[in-house]
């Protein structure tokens, strides 16, 4: 664990700075070759609205219009599943906390899907994000209100919960997908939406998740001190004049507004939100000042990276994104799980 | 607690306070406080009123309503009735932040398992004052640093919370109610989880704070170490409706009486008269009938 206050600033900066390589990175893999010098000039061109003669239209498209809103997308989505992992971790004072554990994710696919399915995001492209956030809100509240007994969480009660309402969500949308059968066009809705991934997503889909993270992420860090204090628990919270009730219902508000936002986008990307948050609380310890902006960089990086594994070494095959983030997170969660009981003995 | 005081030591330098009643205006106060819990036990008509200096310790069975009175004066829980005044402010209308600056509150459960340092948790006692992105003054960390030595952690501020011992994490939590600089500070139970040096420390740390001129309340289960350092007592027992009230308040002599030990906790004991107090020698239960 870093100790002092620098260390761990040059470490959020570095975060930062391996974001930055890693986005330009993804803008320059794709399955059109495109050189480094050609992509900079493309995002000048686009800042000062002026295409050089020597670059064709289709290039600045595919840079535009297909790879930077992938890659705003998935920093997104990433920044924002991993800080909800962290405000749910500090929430319920339990590391085993996340978006995907306690059913939420699950819960926001479900109102999405039923967007889809009663026909209401044919009128708004505002729909889906919307049922997906009221349906992440029941989702939270309800594991919330049973785990909690007077500012005390259950970490068994909590994840038992939160595995009931991920299951009857799931059997929710399987029941919905095959009402819908019989309507295709709406079925083949459905199925697109729930393989979720950053595929095919545009400047609308960033137009969705941009306000909602942006502005939670700025609500969150005004919390910052209250999370820390959340963390010892309700009655130390309130006795240090932590108005608590009001900071839960709002940091949940924020949340799941995120967390809703996100999956109505690029759908369930599990993992992130559970070991991000983990990793660089190890590392940079359980203060929240240091950790949210950790998470935001934290998160962004690990789905960008997810994505670029995949189109590095899985070229033109349908891997769900979801399968890397698992696929890499969970070992390592586990290595540290191990690491942490060898330390305690 | 600035030198090791073994308890052999505290018993000889103990002091009481001097009851200073009347002289001194109301810290805290309740009028008629009324509270009702689910499954129909209830609080009703708590009067008291609390001045500055006193150290007193709540005494009652389990289930008497210690700490939920306790919490009541906090604003944790709302009263049905009745109202609860701090500095002459009605503490209904008060916000959290403001609560937090007058009233300090040691909770009785100390899990802390994240791992913060020592000296970020005093820290936090000074929270109310703060706002989200200030950080701390200089003034914020000279006080900070003065409740460390008077809780005698100085040591201890670059350890990290969750691996220190119950009694080093009981100082680190007085240290951060001391960081509020509250006039009031109530303690649910502060030595139910120390052993008996520890739990003399600790209430010589109290003690020594109500010399200075702070308000101590503390719920606490040793009769005779509530005796011994508590300047007034209230008793929490029930009344002939089931209903929990004041059975007795007043100074430890005059609380500690056969006949409440018998009605209020079923035991008999001999009360042997002190300097300043009594102490219970071979306390006994009384067979039920």
């Amino acid at each position: 664990m870093l100790n002092s206050p620098l260390t761990k600033q040059l470490f959020i900066g570095l975060l930062a700075a391996l974001f930055l390589v890693l986005a330009l990175l993804a803008i320059l893999q794709g399955p059109v070759d495109l050189k480094i010098n050609t992509v900079i000039e493309i995002l000048n061109a686009q800042l000062a609205n002026n295409l050089p003669e020597h670059i064709m239209k289709w290039q600045q498209s595919i840079i535009i219009d297909v790879r930077l809103p992938r890659v705003i997308i998935a920093m997104f989505a990433g920044a924002s599943l991993a800080l909800c992992g962290l405000i749910m971790q500090g929430m319920f004072r339990n590391p085993l906390a996340s978006p995907s554990v306690l059913g939420v994710s699950s819960g926001a696919s479900l109102g999405a899907v039923i967007a889809i399915y009663f026909g209401f995001s044919l009128f708004s492209a505002w729909a889906i994000p919307l049922f997906a956030f009221i349906g992440a809100g029941i989702s939270l509240s309800i594991v919330y209100r049973i785990a909690s007994n007077q500012g005390q969480t259950n970490i068994a009660t909590l994840l038992l919960a939160g595995v009931a309402i991920s299951a009857l969500n799931v059997a929710a949308i399987s029941l919905l997908l095959g009402l819908s059968l019989s309507n295709w066009d709406v079925a083949r809705m459905i199925i697109y939406w729930t393989m979720g991934g950053l595929d095919g997503r545009t400047w609308d889909h960033v137009f969705i998740i941009l306000p909602i993270i942006c502005s939670g992420f700025i609500l969150l860090l005004f919390y910052n001190k209250s999370l820390d204090l959340l963390l010892l628990g309700e009655q130390h919270a309130l006795s240090v004049g932590v108005d608590v009730k009001r900071t839960r219902r709002n940091l949940l508000i924020i949340s799941t507004a995120m967390v809703g936002a996100s999956v109505s986008v690029v759908g369930g990307i599990g993992f992130i939100g559970l070991v991000v948050p983990h990793i660089l609380r190890l590392i940079l310890g359980p203060s929240h000042r240091y950790l949210l902006p950790a998470c935001l960089f934290g998160g962004a990086i690990t789905l960008i990276s997810a994505d670029l594994f995949l189109s590095l070494f899985f070229k033109g095959s349908a891997i769900p994104l979801g399968v890397i983030t698992a696929g890499l997170g969970a070992p390592f969660f586990l290595f540290l799980l191990i690491k942490q009981r060898v330390e305690i003995n | 607690m600035t030198q090791q005081k073994s308890p052999v030591l505290a018993q000889t330098t103990k002091q009481t306070p001097v009851l200073p009643q009347g002289a001194k205006p109301v810290l805290l106060s309740t009028q008629d406080l009324c509270f009702a819990y689910d499954n129909n036990r209830q609080l009703s008509n708590i009067n008291i009123s609390c001045y500055s200096g006193e150290f007193i310790g709540l005494i009652g069975a389990n289930g008497a309503g210690k700490s939920t009175l306790l919490k009541l004066l906090l604003g944790l829980l709302p009263a049905n009735k009745g109202s609860i005044k701090v500095n002459g402010q009605t503490l209904k209308k008060l916000k959290r932040r403001e609560i937090a600056k007058q009233i300090a509150f040691v909770p009785q459960s100390i899990d802390l398992p994240f791992a913060f340092t020592v000296e970020e948790i005093v820290m936090m006692g000074r929270n109310p004052y703060l706002g989200p992105f200030q950080l701390a003054t200089n003034n914020d960390q000279s006080i900070v640093k003065e409740v460390l030595s008077i809780t005698d952690t100085v040591h201890l501020q670059d350890r990290k919370v969750n691996q220190l011992s119950g009694g080093e994490k009981q100082r680190v939590i007085i240290a951060r109610a001391l960081a509020q600089q509250c006039e009031c500070i109530l303690l649910d139970e502060p030595i139910a989880s120390l052993d008996i040096c520890h739990q003399f420390e600790t209430l010589d740390l109290i003690q020594s704070l109500t010399l200075q001129g702070k308000l101590a309340i503390t719920a606490i289960h040793d009769l005779n170490l509530a005796a011994r350092y508590c300047s007034r007592l209230i008793l929490l027992g029930k009344d002939q409706q089931d209903d929990i009230c004041i059975v007795a308040d007043g100074s430890p002599a005059h609380v500690l009486s056969q006949k409440n030990l018998k009605d209020c906790f079923n035991i008999k004991a001999d009360i042997i008269p002190q300097k300043q107090s009594i102490q219970l020698h071979n306390i006994a239960p009384i067979a039920r009938k």
